[in-house]
């Protein structure tokens, strides 16, 4: 059970996230999402566990000195720790790549007159 | 007179004392900064040779020395921002995933991406030691 006080930070950050003024950056890890906060760091990462058959999130919070003072984790098989887990690495995932962003592009292109696409000449094939 | 200029004389030697240790506290200061930046080759190295294990090692050793550099009041100020704050976190992140991949834990991580944080670190390392070698830096 997650505790209340993380819930609270893990809850606005999902906000902040979401109103665009979060800037997330990945690491080293395929499908994990940091955030600087003042000194320190916050990171929400994703995995499948093959022998257990499960996947997990976790969120861990950094100090200056690049060591995780807390952590947090849950399975799929906890299910309200997960979606709660899981909100938050999806807004990262989601501001990280700049979805909204490019959803929005797209849909302004679409309704635009202009003719969307690209030919390359070379590919004519005559 | 005599004495105004034994006076003189030792406020001479006195101030080129200090010189001199604030110099030999710069080498030091630069020394450390090349040492580390040997240690980045050296993790790199090993990255590419697959050899995690010893770039773990090495790691360990480089963040060391990059705490360690908050404490040197020469290098004070220009480890204080955020820039180095963010690189030292970086590489304990780095090193907690590179651990989990050799301990089986968590599988996918992304060896470039360490590598480019690494080569981001060195960048800044170089720009320290060019300033404490120039003397462009506001202690």
């Amino acid at each position: 059970m997650i505790p209340e006080n993380y819930r609270t930070i893990i809850n606005k950050l999902v906000e902040k996230t979401q109103r665009k003024q979060a800037l997330w950056k990945k690491t080293s890890r395929e499908d994990e999402y940091k955030i600087s906060l003042g000194r320190g760091a916050v990171t929400t990462d994703k995995w499948f566990d093959p022998d257990r058959r499960k996947n997990y999130l976790d969120f861990r919070i950094w100090n200056e000195d690049g060591s995780i003072i807390d952590s947090i984790e849950a399975a799929s098989s906890e299910l309200d720790d997960y979606m709660i887990l899981n909100e938050l690495h999806v807004a990262a995932k989601r501001a990280y790549y700049k979805v909204d962003e490019t959803i929005n592009d797209i849909r302004k292109l679409l309704d635009s007159d202009d003719i969307i696409g690209r030919t390359v000449e070379d590919d004519l094939p005559f | 007179m005599q004495i105004q200029t034994v006076k003189r004389e030792t406020k001479q030697t006195q101030d080129a004392v200090v010189n001199s240790l604030e110099r030999i506290n710069q080498i030091l200061s630069v020394s450390d900064i090349s040492k580390a930046i040997k240690t980045i080759h050296e993790v790199q190295l090993y990255l590419l040779n697959k050899k995690h294990e010893l770039a773990l090692m090495r790691m360990k050793d480089l963040k060391a020395t990059l705490i360690q550099a908050k404490y040197n009041k020469d290098l004070y100020s220009l480890v204080k921002g955020a820039e180095y704050s963010e690189i030292v976190t970086d590489l304990g992140i780095d090193m907690v995933n590179l651990g989990s991949l050799l301990s089986g834990d968590r599988n996918g991580v992304n060896v470039m991406k360490i590598n480019e944080n690494l080569e981001k670190t060195e960048t800044l390392l170089g720009n320290f030691e060019n300033k404490l070698k120039f003397g462009q830096h506001d202690s």
